[in-house]
């Protein structure tokens, strides 16, 4: 198990805190949850995971903020970067 | 926790009221035509701060305006004691000269009018004159001061999100207790309120302080798509989003966690003093030199400065803590995290953290150097705002 944090209820993506490969469970801390995900890919270390199917167009949630949109379907213990987030303001 | 309205540093009393953290002699060069020696005679003074402009001709209206209440405020920081005024021209120094003989601050102006233009003459008189308003400043000694008197400028830079998860809410929860406790805190860099305006705005202390700061992000909005930029690899720049920064609303979510939780007691034009104690946002670019200078200009004695990734820049004038929440980046580069608060990431108390940071502090105002200052990283740059004739 390797850890993530989810910083509010309502967020759909959580930080890891170590490198993750491919098939690693992360153990999701924070404030509410107390879930596992199962990486579908490498994750640098500090980069997001995605915590549920986020779909294509809608917002991404962190610590309570929306932090830009899906630009594809987006897979539960997916990569969350600038490939598949853009944001709603620039 | 430390009681930070009962404690006190080190510090050295100022006829303006705000205690100098440090007691240096300012080589201040207000003209971009005498930087070169102006440099010259800060080398021949170890030990003294330089601060210059590279501009000084053809400027206007308020960006002229800004650039000489920078300078001034410069040449009044209080941990300066005593300033050596390098200036083209004596009407430009004569501005500066008049402001310090005002406020009571030890000074010696030299302007190429002066010495008939000669840069060989200036640089004598320069090192003469700076040697002796260094000795009569050395006579003074630090007394106790309220670390609540304190203004703290703060900063982050090359932010990765560590930043947001560890360093600048660790940062937001200092302030919080500098102003619960009477003190001063400034957050800048506008862009990156954006995003979270609606939340800093619901913190403003009057509607008109809320309206000021949604304008200032609109503003600044503005200029960025009139420049056709598409923000995300300008701001997050591309260092940022190599951290794992994606979008500027996911960086102005970390980066606005240093405002911590107190109300908001303005919005600053660039350079421009707070007029009471509290939190104050300023309005001002986001590029770390120009903005701790902004800093500087208004008051703040000392910066707090969190990064991600590394970044050795700091400010001249104002000792610069440098704070990092990434465990790879403080063990990578020892001599340039000053506070490493990696555990927060890890389960690490978020009070004990609070404690040491505010220690660290009152310990660095009382004296403590900071890696940079000690590698003397720093430097001051006055933004500008307009084009030149």
């Amino acid at each position: 198990m390797k850890p993530c944090v989810q910083l509010q209820a309502n967020d759909n993506v959580a930080n890891v805190l170590e490198a993750v490969i491919k098939n690693d469970c992360l153990s999701v801390s924070g404030h509410q949850s107390e879930d596992s995900v199962e990486a579908l890919e490498n994750i640098r270390c500090f980069h997001k995971v995605a915590l549920i199917d986020i779909p294509s167009g809608t917002d991404v949630v962190r610590d309570g903020y929306v932090i830009g949109r899906a630009t594809r379907a987006i897979q539960r213990g997916a990569w969350v970067h600038v490939h598949n987030l853009e944001s709603k303001r620039a | 926790m430390i009681n930070i309205s009962e404690r006190t540093f080190q510090g050295y009393a100022r006829a303006t009221g705000s205690a100098g953290i440090r007691n240096k002699l300012l080589i201040l060069n207000t003209t971009g035509l005498s930087e070169l020696t102006a440099r010259r005679i800060h080398a021949a003074l170890p030990g003294s701060l330089f601060a210059s402009t590279p501009f000084g001709g053809g400027m206007l209206g308020e960006d002229a305006q800004v650039h000489v209440d920078s300078i001034l405020g410069l040449a009044n920081h209080p941990n300066a004691g005593a300033v050596l005024i390098l200036s083209a021209d004596r009407p430009r120094c004569d501005i500066i000269s008049n402001a310090l003989a005002k406020s009571g601050k030890p000074f010696h102006a030299i302007a190429y009018d002066d010495v008939g233009h000669d840069t060989l003459r200036m640089t004598d008189q320069g090192i003469r004159a700076g040697a002796v308003l260094s000795r009569d400043m050395s006579r003074q000694r630090p007394t106790s001061q309220p670390l609540s008197d304190l203004v703290i400028g703060l900063e982050c830079g090359l932010s990765d999100p560590t930043s947001g998860l560890g360093a600048n809410p660790l940062m937001g929860r200092f302030s919080d207790q500098m102003v619960a406790a009477g003190g001063t805190a400034i957050v800048g860099e506008t862009l990156e309120w954006l995003g979270v305006e609606d939340r800093l705005a619901a913190r403003a202390r009057t509607p008109k302080i809320a309206e000021d700061i949604r304008q200032a992000v609109l503003r600044r909005e503005r200029i960025a798509q009139d420049a056709g930029i598409n923000l995300t690899g300008n701001n997050p720049n591309h260092a940022n989003i190599e951290g794992g920064l994606t979008t500027i609303e996911e960086k102005a979510s970390g980066s606005s966690a240093k405002t911590g939780n107190q109300q908001i007691s303005g919005v600053l034009k660039y350079a421009e003093r707070p007029s009471g104690r509290g939190l104050y946002l300023m309005d001002a670019p986001s590029y770390s030199p120009e903005s701790l200078t902004g800093f500087v200009a208004a008051g703040a004695q000392l910066m707090i400065f969190s990064t991600g990734l590394g970044n050795s820049y700091v400010s001249a004038l104002a000792p610069t803590i440098k704070v990092s929440a990434n465990k790879f980046t403080s063990q990578a580069l020892p001599q340039q995290i000053d506070f490493d608060c990696s555990r927060l990431l890890s389960g690490g108390s978020w009070d004990e953290a609070t404690a040491r940071l505010a220690e660290h502090v009152a310990d660095v105002a009382s004296g403590s150097l900071t890696f940079g200052e000690i590698l003397a990283e720093g430097s001051e740059t006055i933004s500008r705002f307009g084009a030149s004739l």
